[in-house]
């Protein structure tokens, strides 16, 4: 226990917002908000801000966001998005 | 345990128990799966006969592709992991989620691929299992005592360097202590301390006090912008005094 346990309160405290999403919600945005960053078409970080805000104060949900990122980044040889599925939009 | 349910069996127990009955089968190999289109993969697992056997085999093909992938990536992430087999474990979440998904099949709205919300639920599955895992002979009991030397370590802690930057933190680290202890609850105060300080997750802490993981997200949430306004009443910036403590002295 030291003073890096205050820095990662203040860091949790000062990136506080009035209203977050809460674990569910980020959850069902995960997919979308994924792809969205592969495609790297928009930035992200503005278009999806209570998503990262929220991945900023929940570590578990940052892990999954993060694994889920790699793996698609890991595997080259899906199947690329199938004719007739809709274009990915910002959640 | 999925963030806001719990696996459960779907609520037609035969398409589950068929998809259950066909685990002896050798799994599918991703690359002779077949292209499908989102509306093509819920169509196909809402379907009877043949066509929701062969689309069940290949979505868990799918799912334990993600399964195994995230074990492997958090087994050698994670410094408390035990050895457990892998592999076996990648098959129950890859089974979970599989239940998972065709009890959640009505709420895909397609602004992903299918493939992609699909793995959300396989990497959802096994981070969880592998944090189980990891945390298992943790006491959260012990961690969650609020008494004892940890205040005080952390007092101490402020105190080496330039003198007037010790004297500013350990001011600031006081006034934090003081609004923790007079407006915080002592479930936020253990929350904070266990995931904040002892780094335990979120949804372990959630497991340890039969709560759900939104639900120990809004105490934390309701903790930390308590702290904030009570910090900003009293004249404190969070972000100077997150220079104050994250600069070197």
């Amino acid at each position: 226990m030291n003073s890096r346990f205050i820095e990662r309160l203040l860091q949790q405290v000062s990136g506080t917002e009035a209203h977050e999403i809460s674990c569910s919600e980020c959850f069902e945005r995960l997919p979308a908000c994924v792809e969205l960053e592969l495609a790297d078409t928009v930035d992200v970080g503005t278009a999806l801000a209570p998503f990262f805000q929220h991945l900023g104060q929940c570590g578990v949900c940052r892990d999954e966001y993060e694994m889920l990122r790699d793996f698609l980044r890991s595997q080259p040889e899906d199947p690329p998005l199938a004719p007739g599925s809709p274009p990915v939009s910002p959640a | 345990m999925l963030v806001s349910r719990r696996p459960r069996p779907h609520r037609e127990s035969g398409r589950a128990a068929r998809y259950t009955s066909s685990r002896g089968i050798p799994p599918v190999g991703t690359d002779t799966l077949k292209p499908r289109t989102n509306s093509e993969w819920v169509r196909e697992l809402s379907a009877g006969g043949e066509t929701q056997a062969a689309a069940l085999e290949e979505l868990r093909a799918y799912l334990l592709r993600a399964a195994r992938y995230a074990l492997a990536r958090a087994h050698g992430r994670l410094t408390r992991a035990s050895a457990f087999d892998l592999d076996q474990l990648a098959q129950d979440c890859a089974q979970n989620a599989l239940i998972a998904i065709l009890d959640r099949l009505a709420d895909f709205r397609g602004d992903s691929r299918f493939t992609t919300w699909a793995y959300s639920f396989a990497i959802n599955m096994a981070l969880v299992a592998a944090r189980r895992e990891s945390w298992k002979k943790v006491s959260l009991d012990a961690l969650l005592e609020l008494r004892g030397p940890w205040g005080r370590r952390i007092e101490s802690d402020t105190r080496f360097g330039d003198p007037e930057r010790t004297s500013r933190r350990a001011e600031a680290w006081r006034v934090i202590q003081e609004i923790m202890d007079r407006d915080l609850s002592e479930r936020q105060r253990q929350a904070l301390k266990v995931i904040v300080a002892d780094e335990v997750p979120l949804d372990e802490l959630a497991r340890h006090w039969g709560s759900t993981r939104n639900a120990v997200y809004k105490l934390l949430h309701d903790a930390r912008r308590k702290l904030k306004s009570r910090l900003e009443a009293r004249g404190f910036d969070p972000r100077e005094l997150l220079d104050l403590f994250s600069k070197p002295t």
